[in-house]
């Protein structure tokens, strides 16, 4: 339950931290916002990006949205790079001592898309899969472990979320890249949610959102998908980014969902 | 998009389209991981059924136990070719050089049908939990071996074979593990999710390609003896130990037998699972 007035979060209080991957911009950067209003005193909100003009900008917006002191931290950095993991989440967590957080929050949303050009068929270089894989599927992977290494202990509060897509269980021409990591993704959080009982873990699909990634996928080159996005769009389906973000918010407050839930903003289903 | 009946697929005889029947078309298959356990006996188990004039691949990573799968499908058939291969596919260079290794030794104009078995895979060190896989370096040679190389050999297969312009198959082994998350498995689930989606989406992008994926079901091969003994996990431990004390492993030579039979019929839908079980 919210407290009244200021909109603080009883989920999500005081002496909560809470990292952002792809705060840059589109999703990550109104799930900073909207989380940055609700993080109570003492807490921390870390974004990441490899943008960091991107990254400024957002934090420019959480400042101005936020009532409180809230202590925004920068780190640049690529997830496809794996040899720069351990340089990057020292930088993600440094500061992160024992008894610092009482709630401790991570937001898996960066991602890529892959080359949108190349049928699965075609898929022939195992290097440039890898480094899909890399970005998309192993960074994740690592960076929830040093997550769960620096949070370890069970009296702080720790949630993860996925932010994934429908495309994870739809398959979709062109796209086998990205649905085969939200696909690995998703399986990889399930277990986690049935090895950890006390972390809450959240799957979650934004739906089609008004951001740079959708205008990629948008100007693919492929006829059918246009013609799909404009249709969703004069349906009026296409959200923006800060209307996603509130469900997700909505959805981690009211704290109902059964950890590893994959859940669609939509509600077309609920995995 | 409208897919083509079967009948219409299975057109007449010699007709542009046609299939020759399994056990009378000169087959081309590769099969993967098949030094031991289910790609062997896939191996074994294609070996009785292909025509004369076919050619089994095996590829695996134990030259001795190749050794070993090689004789036994041979003794299947004098009449059919097996060639072995050593490679190790959690390294990228590997599947280019499968088929600039082949490509001395197999004409595809010679066939009347290829088909691959990606059968290579690992479970991964079950003996960790999700939040202990903390080093990327594994974590990228895992989806590199599970992944990226099953999808890589089959883009350069498909590469291959089209000089022969021939009817092709693509087989993906999957488990329950795609869609059942299991503790101490996060990469064997991830691995084989990933897997079976690009399989999906590849059978939606090539309606001329027949794609199978395939659930042997829990089989009594090494793979599950090392789940038993290492998982981290006493729950998943003992549900192994039940399977095996009741006896519902399955066989993977009766497994391996009940994929070549789904060849055979080439009824199933492309892009669907089956399982073993299914009847």
């Amino acid at each position: 339950m919210a407290s009244a007035g200021l909109g603080l979060s009883a989920v999500f209080g005081p002496a909560t931290f809470c990292a952002v991957t792809g705060g840059s911009r589109g999703l990550g950067r109104s799930i900073a916002v909207l989380l940055a209003e609700r993080l109570g005193e003492g807490s921390r909100l870390v974004l990441t990006g490899r943008s960091l003009q991107g990254l400024q900008d957002t934090k420019r917006q959480v400042e101005e949205k936020c009532p409180n002191q809230l202590e925004v931290k920068l780190v640049t950095g690529d997830m496809g790079d794996s040899t720069a993991y351990p340089a990057l989440f020292y930088d993600i967590f440094a500061d992160t001592g024992p008894g610092a957080f009482q709630n401790a929050l991570i937001i898996h949303n960066a991602a890529s898309l892959g080359d949108m050009g190349k049928k699965a068929a075609e898929h022939s270089d195992p290097e440039i899969l890898n480094k899909y894989y890399a970005t998309n599927l192993t960074s994740v992977i690592a960076l929830t472990a040093k997550f769960m290494e620096v949070f370890s202990g069970s009296n702080v509060r720790r949630t993860v979320v996925n932010i994934s897509s429908a495309v994870a269980v739809e398959p979709l021409a062109y796209q086998s890249l990205y649905c085969s990591g939200k696909a690995a993704r998703n399986m990889f959080f399930k277990v986690m949610a049935e090895e950890e009982p006390d972390v809450r873990v959240l799957s979650y699909s934004p739906g089609p959102m008004a951001t740079d990634m959708l205008q990629a996928v948008r100007s693919c080159g492929d006829k059918k998908v246009e013609d799909r996005f404009n249709a969703m769009e004069s349906q009026g389906l296409i959200l923006s980014p800060d209307a996603s973000a509130k469900h997700m918010c909505t959805l981690l407050e009211e704290d109902k969902f059964k950890s590893g839930a994959f859940l669609d903003v939509f509600g077309r289903f609920s995995l | 998009m409208d897919v083509p009946t079967l009948s219409a697929v299975k057109m007449a005889e010699g007709g542009e389209g046609w299939t020759p029947p399994f056990s009378k078309r000169k087959s081309l298959c590769v099969v993967t991981g098949g030094s031991r356990g289910f790609g062997r006996s896939v191996a074994v188990a294609l070996a009785e059924e292909v025509a004369r004039g076919s050619h089994i691949v095996v590829l695996g990573r134990n030259s001795e136990s190749l050794r070993d799968t090689e004789k036994l499908s041979k003794a299947m058939s004098p009449h059919i070719q097996i060639t072995t291969l050593f490679g190790d596919l959690s390294k990228c260079s590997v599947t280019g050089s499968i088929f600039a290794c082949l490509r001395f030794q197999v004409d595809p104009t010679d066939y009347d049908h290829a088909l691959l078995v990606n059968n290579a895979g690992s479970v991964g060190n079950v003996s960790r939990r999700t939040w202990e896989h903390g080093d990327p370096q594994e974590l990228d040679s895992y989806f590199n071996l599970n992944v990226a190389s099953a999808v890589s050999l089959t883009a350069k297969f498909l590469e291959f074979v089209r000089p022969g312009n021939l009817p092709c198959t693509i087989v993906n082994v999957t488990c329950d593990e795609a869609h059942r998350p299991m503790k101490c498995h996060s990469l064997y689930c991830a691995g084989k999710a990933a897997r079976e989606m690009m399989f999906r989406v590849m059978a939606q992008e090539e309606p001329h390609l027949r794609i199978l994926s395939y659930n042997p079901g829990p089989l009594e091969t090494e793979l599950k003896t090392t789940v038993m003994m290492e998982a981290a996990d006493a729950e998943v431990r003992e549900e192994i130990r039940r399977l095996r004390d009741d006896n519902q492993l399955i066989d993977p030579d009766v497994s391996a037998r009940k994929l070549v039979q789904l060849l055979k019929e080439d009824l199933f839908k492309s892009g669907e699972i089956v399982n073993f079980h299914e009847s």
